[in-house]
C-alpha cells in the first residue's frame, strides 16, 4: 500500500454549481507525485478474500477480523501454547510431543513375535534407528499413521525388508513379512530378526512422534 | 527396562501397563531371548518361561544359517584386500 505524496498538501479548487448557492464542486489540487493506493473496497476487502471466509460480497473488514480473532496468536503470549486476542490460552487443540527412548532386539520375528512400543501419546509417526552404526547392514526404518506397511533398510545392504505396521491409540508395532502379494514376491527373501529391527541383543533407539487428548 | 505383559516387548520409557524390571529381571529376559512368564504385576515378578523358549531355539535352529554380516571396518579389510596375514 502506497501513501500520496503531495507537492500542496490539502490543496482543492473549488467551483460554484451554477444556479446553486453555496454549493461547490470540490477538486483535489494537491499536484500528487505519487498518487497512492486508492481507498476503495477493492484495498480493504476484495469480494473474493469475503468469499474465502463465507462472506458475501457486502461484507466489511472487521467481520473477516472477527473470524480471524479466533485462530490468531496473541502478540504478548506468556508462555508456550496458543492463545487468543484476549490472552485466553486455547485449549483442546492437541499439540504434537515426541516420546525418544529405546529398546533391545530380543532376536524374534514375524506376526507372532511383533514388537510393539507403548506411549501416552496417540502416536502418528516413528523413527527407529540401531543405536550403534557399527555395521552398514543394520537396518532403519520409519513407520506412519495410515500406512500399514513399511520398509525397513540400510545403506550397505542387499535388500531390505517389508514390515506389517499397525498404529493403535497409545501405541505402534510392527513385524516382519516376507514382502509376497498376490502371490509375486519381491525379492526380499524370507523375514528375520534384522528385517524387523529385534536383533538380540541390539539396541534400537526410537523417536515417537503424537498428540495427547483429542 | 519396562516390558508389556501381554507382548514381553520392552523399552526404556514408561507407558500406562508396562511393568518396570529390576537389573536381575532385565538379565533373564534378554537371556531368554524376551520369552518370560509374569508371575506378579505388584510386585513385578517374572520367570523364564523355558518351555516355550526352547521351542522357539529349535525352530531357530531348523531355519538355514545365514553367515553373519561384516561389520563396517571388516568390509573396509575386505575391500581392501587385507588378510590375517598382512
Amino acid at each position: 500500500m502506497q501513501d500520496r505524496i503531495s507537492t500542496y498538501p490539502g490543496r482543492v479548487t473549488l467551483t460554484p454549481v451554477p444556479g446553486q448557492s453555496n454549493t461547490y464542486d470540490m477538486t483535489r489540487a494537491d499536484d500528487p507525485s505519487q498518487p497512492g493506493t486508492p481507498l476503495n473496497k477493492a484495498t480493504f476487502l476484495k469480494d473474493a478474500t469475503a468469499a474465502l471466509y463465507g462472506l458475501g460480497a457486502d461484507a466489511v473488514p472487521d467481520e473477516v477480523l472477527s473470524i480471524l480473532s479466533s485462530v490468531a496468536l496473541h502478540k504478548s503470549s506468556p508462555s508456550n501454547g496458543l492463545y487468543d486476542l484476549s490472552g485466553a490460552l486455547i485449549t483442546g487443540l492437541p499439540v504434537i510431543q515426541t516420546v525418544t527412548g529405546s529398546y533391545i532386539g530380543t532376536g524374534t520375528y514375524g506376526s507372532g513375535n511383533p514388537n510393539r512400543i507403548a506411549t501416552a501419546l496417540h502416536p502418528v509417526l516413528a523413527f527407529i534407528r540401531p543405536m550403534l552404526r557399527n555395521n552398514i547392514y543394520f537396518h532403519h526404518t520409519i513407520l506412519a499413521k495410515g500406512m500399514n506397511y513399511a520398509v525397513s533398510w540400510t545403506s550397505g545392504a542387499p535388500r531390505g525388508g517389508w514390515l506389517q505396521v499397525e498404529f493403535e491409540d497409545n501405541a505402534v508395532s510392527w513385524f516382519a513379512v516376507d514382502g509376497t502379494w498376490d502371490g509375486i514376491s519381491y525379492g526380499t527373501g524370507d523375514p528375520d530378526a534384522e528385517d524387523q529391527l529385534n536383533v538380540s541383543g541390539r539396541t534400537y533407539n526410537y523417536v515417537i512422534l503424537g498428540y495427547k487428548g483429542g | 527396562m519396562y516390558i508389556d505383559p501381554n507382548t514381553r516387548c520392552n523399552q526404556s520409557t514408561p507407558a500406562p501397563g508396562l511393568l518396570e524390571l529390576t537389573p536381575e529381571q532385565e538379565a533373564v529376559y534378554l537371556a531368554h531371548n524376551g520369552f518370560v512368564r509374569v508371575v506378579s504385576t505388584d510386585p513385578v515378578v517374572i520367570e523364564a518361561d523355558t518351555e516355550v523358549w526352547e521351542a522357539w531355539k529349535a525352530a531357530e535352529a531348523e531355519k538355514p544359517v545365514v553367515e553373519p554380516a561384516p561389520t563396517a571396518d571388516e568390509l573396509v579389510d575386505i575391500l581392501l584386500g587385507v588378510t590375517d596375514n598382512g
